[in-house]
């Protein structure tokens, strides 16, 4: 039954007409992420207007190949002019850039092409093995614990967004009442239309997305007309040639940098919220930390291309882990993946994978497809960043404003549509003018509708609200919920105050005990290894007197 | 001006009306020189009509037409 899945899957795959739009996708996506200002969750949401004519199969392929472009797009910039395609590829600028201006832009490029291609693999075997594991573990859930997973999601993505933890809560929550305009999904009842046949069909979930994503990041880009005329090529040398024999070198002699990166970028991008941006400069600084010549880091050397290069690409991996298996985005582009699901019917949840095989197996089989197609592809692509390089940004952001337009009119062929485009735009760039972050927000607008119909479902099975906290499931959730919340707390006091000492071992102490009350066999045994953990630190810190500095 | 864009729809159609939100939008950011006028007007005009034609013609979704001109119509 399996392999007649995956040979259908790959008969999807592997027609000419998919195939193509998967090397347009790749081709895409690594001219988007080079472009400094163009994320790549605006690149996967502008591709969404475009499939919803073709089969879902087809649609998530090209989606996942604008993704991995996407994801190795960023790269271009950061490396040839020290400006970041990408919130993800920060960190490769801080060795590829000045690897760059010391002569070796081609073998820079090589390593940041050739470790996002490792990542992606790695990503991909995890995504394969991982997920259908993780679905079996999610089929335990019930509505009571779904509800405490989608406030998990939430709170640990506000925790995770910066410094402003309330922001990023307020954010959320917004999410969360976007959401609760129009129809009421389990009792019918209207809500907020203000007498509006049209907020009564409630706001379109991808109009919201677009513009709170893509038209206020391009509001944000045109702000400045003067910064919006110049062209990226004003601002570094583009001229490179990928040196990839001598990449390939440099990589097998540091091959269990790229594990380690690509395993940070995996369980990074399972945490919701927490997306390339966060996995490229945590695999930097854990490579840093554990290099003998940590002093080098920063003029140029391989390590420092090599680390983020392949635990951002390894994170889209990890997140549709998550999304694929308990139907939770991982981050704002797997989001959108959920959005063009969802546009065909097709609601992710842990049955996706047993109910929609061929289209699980063909997200798995794209996803390494992608990968492939893009270390084709960076060669002549790095040509065309050359030629885009030249356009002037305010070019750029007009014509996508207006195909913003376009495509968002497609979805339904309804105008208001479009004012909710206009409308959600402006918010997000007012949003992100007072330092709101938008990821809370958007997963907020996604979730909204799991979490409202799970609370609905728990409270018609039972009034009683004790489930919320004592259900294994849901009290883990919750308990996790806290710790993240406290998090940034946490790390501002860190080594200042005698309570942060204090923060592991009780997180430890308190996920021990839902832990132990799942049952089973290996769930008890690791409960307990929790507890001692989380003794044993306590015990240490005991012993070095409370000290703060050695914690 | 995407509010305008949107204002005028009904009358100028997606096609006038993308191209004029694109053209208005590029000059207003780029400066009005007549050279770049030039350009903005061949970069508006090829941009939106080849989505246009793309969303029309290759995905088949009907974009609205407006008063002024309608396509659908010759």
């Amino acid at each position: 039954m399996i392999i007649e899945n995956v040979i259908a899957a790959f008969d999807i795959v592997l027609s000419v007409k998919t195939m193509m739009l998967m090397a347009i996708g790749v081709a895409g996506g690594l001219i988007a992420g080079a472009i400094p200002g163009f994320t790549i969750a605006m690149a996967v949401v502008l591709t969404l207007p475009f499939t919803f004519s073709m089969p879902p199969e087809q649609g998530l392929a090209t989606m996942v190949s604008v993704l991995v472009g996407g994801l190795s797009g960023g790269l271009m910039a950061g490396i040839l002019t020290g400006i970041p395609g990408t919130p993800s590829s920060v960190a490769t600028t801080f060795d590829g850039f000045p690897m760059a201006r010391a002569g070796k832009p081609g073998l820079a490029l090589g390593l940041g092409v050739w470790s996002s291609f490792f990542g992606g693999i790695f990503s991909a075997i995890c995504l394969v093995t991982l997920a259908p594991q993780l679905a079996r573990v999610g089929l335990e859930f019930h509505p009571w614990d779904y509800f405490m997973l989608v406030i998990f999601a939430l709170t640990i993505t506000a925790s995770l967004s910066g410094k402003h933890l309330v922001k990023g809560l307020i954010a959320g929550t917004m999410g969360l009442l976007v959401r609760t305009v129009g129809e009421d999904d389990a009792a019918g009842m209207a809500r907020f239309d203000f007498g509006s046949d049209f907020l009564l069909s409630g706001f379109d979930f991808i109009a919201v997305l677009i513009g709170l994503f893509a038209f206020s990041q391009l509001l944000s880009d045109i702000r400045d007309p003067e910064v919006a005329r110049q062209s990226l090529s004003e601002r570094g040398t583009v001229h490179a040639k990928i040196e990839h024999l001598n990449a390939l070198k440099e990589l097998a002699k540091r091959w269990t940098l790229v594990i380690r990166s690509a395993t940070i970028g995996v369980f990074t991008g399972i945490l919701p919220g927490a997306g390339g941006s966060v996995a490229n400069i945590l695999a930097y600084d854990q490579a840093k930390k554990a290099s003998k010549n940590p002093e080098k880091f920063g003029s140029g050397i391989p390590e420092g291309i090599i680390a983020p290069e392949s635990s951002n690409n390894a994170v889209e991996g990890g997140a549709l882990i998550t999304l694929m298996a308990l139907g939770i985005p991982g981050d704002v582009t797997a989001a959108v993946m959920l959005g063009a699901l969802l546009i065909h019917d097709v609601v992710p949840s842990p049955n996706f994978i047993s109910d929609n095989p061929v289209l699980a197996y063909s997200i798995f089989i794209s996803f390494f497809i992608a990968t492939f197609l893009m270390i084709m592809m960076q060669s002549v692509m790095l040509k065309v960043f050359v030629l885009v390089t030249r356009i002037r940004m305010y070019m750029l952001a007009a014509v996508i404003l207006g195909f913003c337009g376009i495509g968002v009119f497609a979805l339904h062929n309804v105008t208001f549509d479009l004012w909710t485009l206009l409308w959600f735009g402006i918010l997000g760039f007012i949003m992100r003018q007072f330092g709101f972050p938008l990821a809370p927000m958007i997963l907020g607008v996604v979730l909204g509708d799991i979490a409202e119909l799970n609370l609905a479902r728990s409270l018609a099975i039972t009034e009683d609200l004790s489930p919320f906290f004592t259900r294994p499931w849901a009290l883990f959730f919750l308990i996790v919920a806290f710790f993240s919340a406290l998090f940034p707390l946490f790390q501002k006091h860190r080594s200042k105050n005698k309570w942060t000492l204090f923060y592991l071992p009780c997180a430890c102490f308190s996920m021990a005990i839902p832990l132990y009350m799942m049952g089973g066999f290996p769930r008890p045994i690791i409960a307990v290894l929790v507890f001692l953990f989380g003794l044993y630190t306590l015990l240490q810190r005991w012993k070095s007197g409370w000290n703060l500095v050695k914690s | 001006m995407f509010f305008l864009f949107l204002w005028s729809l009904p009358v100028l159609g997606m096609l006038i009306g993308g191209i004029c939100f694109v053209f208005l939008l590029m000059s207003f950011l780029g400066g009005w020189e007549k050279k770049k006028i030039f350009i903005h007007a061949i970069i508006a005009i090829l941009t939106v009509g080849l989505m246009w034609s793309l969303f029309t013609f290759g995905l088949g979704v009907m974009l609205p037409t407006g008063i002024i001109y309608n396509p659908f119509a010759l």
